[in-house]
């Protein structure tokens, strides 16, 4: 390829400020760049940001009401966490392993043992029930419940006691059995759905909003108060002194607003 | 059964090169480029970012076909460069843009955890 050409360069220097930031959700505006820029962000967190995610399941015993390929599908769909996904290899790329894809540098094995015992109750199996042979990689919600545990994190208000269970992968009648073995690897969102981070992620623009305060001075103080109520979201206020309406929120002059919400790595 | 694999969409298979360039021969300083395995996220962003040059006359890119993971780019320029030279310094700006960008996240992802909890 040659050398550019004039030296000249048209770059950008876009500017970031988080609105919020928690584990789960992250919301910030991004100035100074361009629409094509944030939905590139956009479709990269949910495609082509790497993951880990069951990839292959070996099944001992089955005698639950699912089939075989029922159950491997809804091992796939449940969520690790990958932090380590960075340091791993895809298993196509590793020759470390003789080609199956399952050495430590690019795969996490898990075991799963449930066998419903003679009582008259269903045995609910779930995530929790899966083993991992790497602490770093298990499912989102173990994580979550031990962080929880050890007094670290927030206390989610959205969780229930049902939630504690964790994700239910198929109930077992009295005599039933399940084992089964299963290999997660790295992989992306454009792969498959599974090893997509994001539960959504959307971006809009902010709208800038000016009040028109000559004509704002013509109102009646009850016509203004209506103004206020008539918005189904609360976008104005009105200040009970100097009855003076005006936003809500201070909108600053920006270019895009990029709301996003992903699952934790952790 | 015709469908190709899913990885086929960024997998570049051996042999084949990931961007290659076609000068067109009726018009002066005119090319296309195909770059293999790659979507509307490059195709946007690089075409977005030739039109800010002012030498570039025309910049354009579009999906063959939806099961043909590859774009094609077409640059017209003026005189002052030529379609390769107009790419390379999109291509190099976008990188510098990019690096920004990661760098202004991250600094302000630790201004925002260095916030006293409350009151700001």
């Amino acid at each position: 390829m040659d050398r550019p050409a004039s030296g000249v360069s048209y770059q950008r220097f876009p500017r970031v400020r988080i609105r919020e930031l928690k584990d789960d959700y992250a919301k910030f505006e991004l100035r100074d760049t361009d629409a094509s820029m944030a939905n590139a962000l956009r479709r990269v967190m949910i495609a082509e940001v790497p993951t880990v995610a069951i990839d292959l399941v070996e099944i001992e015993v089955n005698s639950s009401v699912l089939n075989d390929e029922f159950i491997a599908h809804r091992l796939g769909l449940i969520p690790l966490t990958s932090a380590a996904a960075m340091n791993m290899r895809f298993s196509r790329d590793c020759d470390a392993c003789d080609g199956d894809g399952s050495c430590e540098y690019c795969s996490v094995e898990f075991h799963l043992a449930a066998r419903a015992t003679d009582s008259d109750q269903t045995l609910e199996v779930t995530s929790n029930d899966l083993r991992s042979t790497d602490p770093k990689v298990c499912p989102v919600d173990q994580a979550r419940a031990y962080q929880h545990a050890l007094g670290g994190s927030e206390p989610y208000d959205t969780a229930t006691a049902a939630d504690q269970r964790g994700i239910l992968i198929v109930k077992l009648r009295r005599g039933q059995e399940l084992r089964l073995r299963a290999i997660a690897r790295k992989g992306i969102g454009k792969d498959h759905a599974k090893w997509s981070p994001a539960a959504t992620v959307t971006f809009m623009y902010e709208p800038e909003i000016r009040i028109n305060e000559e004509l704002m001075e013509t109102l009646t103080l009850d016509e203004k108060q209506g103004l206020v109520e008539s918005s189904p979201t609360k976008v104005f206020t009105i200040d009970p002194n100097t009855q003076q309406v005006s936003m809500f929120f201070t909108f600053f002059k920006c270019f895009g607003v990029l709301f996003s919400s992903y699952y934790t790595t952790m | 059964m015709n469908a190709p694999d899913r990885y086929e969409r960024f997998v570049v298979p051996e042999g084949t090169k990931k961007v290659s360039y076609e000068r067109d021969t009726k018009i002066v300083n005119a090319g296309s480029f195909t770059i293999e395995r790659e979507d509307h996220t490059i195709g946007n962003i690089l075409r977005m970012q030739l039109h800010r040059d002012p030498n570039v006359l025309f910049a354009g890119y579009k999906l063959p076909h939806p099961l043909q993971y590859k774009i094609i780019v077409r640059v017209h320029t003026a005189n002052l460069s030529t379609p390769t030279q107009a790419y390379t310094q999109a291509i190099n700006d976008l990188d510098k843009e990019l690096e920004n960008l990661k760098k202004a996240f991250e600094d302000e992802k630790i201004r925002y955890e260095e916030r006293p909890k409350q009151g700001y």
